[in-house]
């Protein structure tokens, strides 16, 4: 499988300020230090707890948030390092579909009008082709034409998101970050938009970045995933070897904690305490040390790096070796 | 065991300038002592309605047209606010709202608005000086697990992370020693792990303090973790409820087995449900599943059947199923 995006040592720091004659103020270090790699054809799932920069890092592989450091790859060729303008045209390969596609469309502009939009600024001068496109797109996510004349309010959340869809796929992309892509929406809606994601990437060769916290989603429909855990990728395997075998402490602390539908389910005990620290003030070494409870004192000294722990999984912890056989043994 | 909470075939419509909304049709739950009971549904069923019924926090515009909520062998409908508000809700009924950021006022600390509320419902034979709700709300917050509980009673609401905030919300209420709990989606906001660790102090505190709970949520794997019992509206009609094991190990309502099967943890093939919820602007006639349903008989549009009870104790609302 080809690498189409690739990010190295990737960093983003937003706000803070420097010192001088006021008091400085650290950044919060959002992406801190990410290697990725997504490839042709396959959803990538990111997940993580709320502040760990999945949609920072979504936003930056988009060029729309500027990236502090590291190098970010398109095909191959650099793409990073660019003023905001020039990044974005650059990458203008990659899609983002925003988590709330309610709020997302102008409620003063009709369907139709907000595509029409998006075309245009996607260099499609020629009006004809615009409908043509509009209406292809529209079947494709399985809305009707009449849609286009009607405004936001008037269509339900679970077609909002067949718009917000449409309104990304008329620039024929081919990589297509979705963040948050089902949440908020009923089991009933979610299968059907699940259903859809998988065809239109069969009927139009795209790439997902599926950035979800609800792990049995994308246990379902990712071929890989990347646990976040303050700004760091902290482990990345296919789908089935990561719910099979965490090796990280946090992702099976995530696995452990989230609920289940299972007729015999009961709770486990708690599978980490507390919340995660600031990401203004990470803790030495391991960045999941304070909360971990295989952490030794060596945690705090060495900060781990995503290494190889089987084919195609990589694991960022000191003592995944221990750990598992550890769990072997018992 | 007589219920604690006995939902009677209650029927409610909300005047809208649309028309009338038949939001409940004859909706039937029982919670027992000792129960924790999910309510589960998707968007527009009418389950907040039906925690609000059971509250007495329903709007202006609703109208009960039959049906019964009794409480301990009270019925709450003919009860005035005051008379609610004295004797039940805050009291008897606790509530733990779905986004603990909303629930509290920004502007005061944490101990005085749970002194409030201890000053206005504490029960009639406890002391209700500030001093005993200060008491009592400390070994609440150190119950609840915050850190430096002491220290917590003149915090403001912002200083706390969401999990905490849910936790002086379960402590606010459980500060009247209720026998009800009403929980309204009470982990949505918030992270797995930190979900885990809510869950794990309201089971912990139903065992100890032998409270119901009626727990709202839309999610079967937080069914599967805390729940004792479930009950599944649709469109405003109660279809199935028992039994957590039963029910989502082996769903009989058509509805039922539609949902579980559209969970992702279930999911054989990746479809939903074909249809969509029909407007209670105008529901159709009978079951109002009936349109969506693949094994609907010609009786369906006649008449909706209320909970049947069947042999393994659950009750299943569809005509199948009716004895």
């Amino acid at each position: 499988m080809s690498v189409i995006l690739a990010a190295r040592g990737l960093k983003v720091l937003l706000g803070g300020r420097r010192g001088g004659f006021r008091r400085a103020v650290p950044p919060v270090r959002a992406v801190d230090g990410v290697d990725l790699d997504l490839h042709a054809g396959e959803i990538l799932g990111l997940v993580g707890e709320s502040g760990c920069g999945k949609t920072t890092l979504g936003r930056t592989l988009l060029g729309q948030q500027r990236e502090s450091a590291g190098e970010i790859t398109l095909h191959g060729s650099v793409v990073s390092g660019l003023a905001p303008r020039a990044a974005r045209l650059a990458r203008s390969a990659v899609r983002y579909v925003h988590q709330d596609p309610g709020a997302a469309l102008d409620p003063w502009w009709s369907i139709g009008a907000t595509l029409q939009e998006a075309l245009r600024m996607g260099g499609i001068t020629d009006a004809a082709e615009r409908a043509a496109r509009i209406a292809e797109m529209l079947a494709a996510v399985g809305l009707d034409a009449t849609v286009a004349q009607r405004y936001p309010h008037e269509v339900s959340g679970g077609q909002l998101r067949r718009v917000g869809l449409a309104r990304v796929l008329v620039l024929r992309p081919e990589i297509v970050i979705l963040d948050e892509p089902t949440s908020g929406l009923d089991l009933s809606v979610q299968a059907t938009v699940l259903r859809l994601f998988q065809d239109l990437r069969a009927r139009f060769g795209l790439t997902y970045v599926f950035i979800s916290h609800d792990l049995s989603v994308v246990r379902l429909i990712c071929d890989r995933v990347a646990v976040m855990y303050l700004g760091r990728v902290v482990e990345t395997a296919p789908a089935a070897t990561l719910f099979a075998c965490p090796r990280h402490p946090y992702t099976a602390a995530l696995m452990q904690a989230a609920p289940r539908l299972d007729a015999d389910g009961a709770l486990g005990a708690a599978a980490v305490a507390g919340d995660p620290p600031s990401a203004v003030a990470l803790p030495s070494g391991c960045r999941f040390r304070t909360r971990c409870i295989h952490a030794e004192a060596a945690c705090a000294a060495a900060d781990p790096a995503l290494e190889e722990a089987g084919p195609q999984h990589q694991v960022a912890c000191l003592r995944w070796r221990a750990i598992a056989a550890q769990a072997a043994g018992s | 065991m007589t219920a604690l909470l006995d939902v009677q075939a209650l029927s409610l419509s909300i005047r809208t300038p649309e028309g009338v909304a038949h939001i409940l049709d004859r909706v039937s739950l029982r919670v027992r002592r000792g129960q924790i009971m999910g309510l589960v549904g998707e968007s527009g069923c009418g389950k907040s309605t039906l925690v609000k019924a059971v509250l007495g926090v329903l709007p202006q515009n609703a109208r009960a047209t039959s049906g019964r909520v009794v409480f301990d062998g009270t019925d709450l409908l003919p009860l005035r606010d005051r008379e609610l508000a004295a004797r039940f809700r805050g009291r008897r009924i606790g509530f733990i709202p779905q986004d603990p950021a909303l629930a509290l006022n920004p502007m005061f600390r944490v101990g005085t608005q749970l002194l409030e509320i201890w000053r206005w419902h504490a029960p009639a034979d406890e002391d209700r000086s500030a001093a005993a709700g200060r008491a009592r709300i400390l070994a609440l917050f150190r119950r609840v697990q915050l850190p430096d509980a002491e220290a917590a009673l003149s915090r403001y609401p912002h200083q706390f992370s969401g999990g905490q905030r849910q936790r002086v919300l379960i402590a606010a209420a459980l500060l009247c020693r209720p026998e009800l709990v009403v929980a309204d989606e009470p982990t949505t906001a918030l992270d797995v792990t930190t979900q885990q660790q809510i869950l794990l102090l309201i089971r912990d505190l139903a065992r100890e303090m032998t409270l119901s709970v009626l727990f709202v949520t839309h999610d079967f794997g937080v069914v599967s973790a805390l729940c004792t019992d479930v009950a599944v509206m649709y469109a405003g009609q109660m279809v199935e409820a028992g039994g957590k094991r039963a029910l989502l190990g082996d769903p009989c309502h058509p509805y039922t087995q539609a949902l579980i099967a559209c969970h992702p943890d279930r999911m054989a093939r990746l479809a939903g449900i074909p249809g969509a919820v029909p407007s209670p602007l105008a529901p159709p006639s009978g079951c109002r599943f009936r349109p969506r349903c693949g094994v609907a008989l010609p009786g369906c549009a006649a008449r909706a059947p209320g909970l049947s009870p069947q042999t393994d104790g659950r009750g299943v609302g569809c005509l199948r199923f009716d004895a």
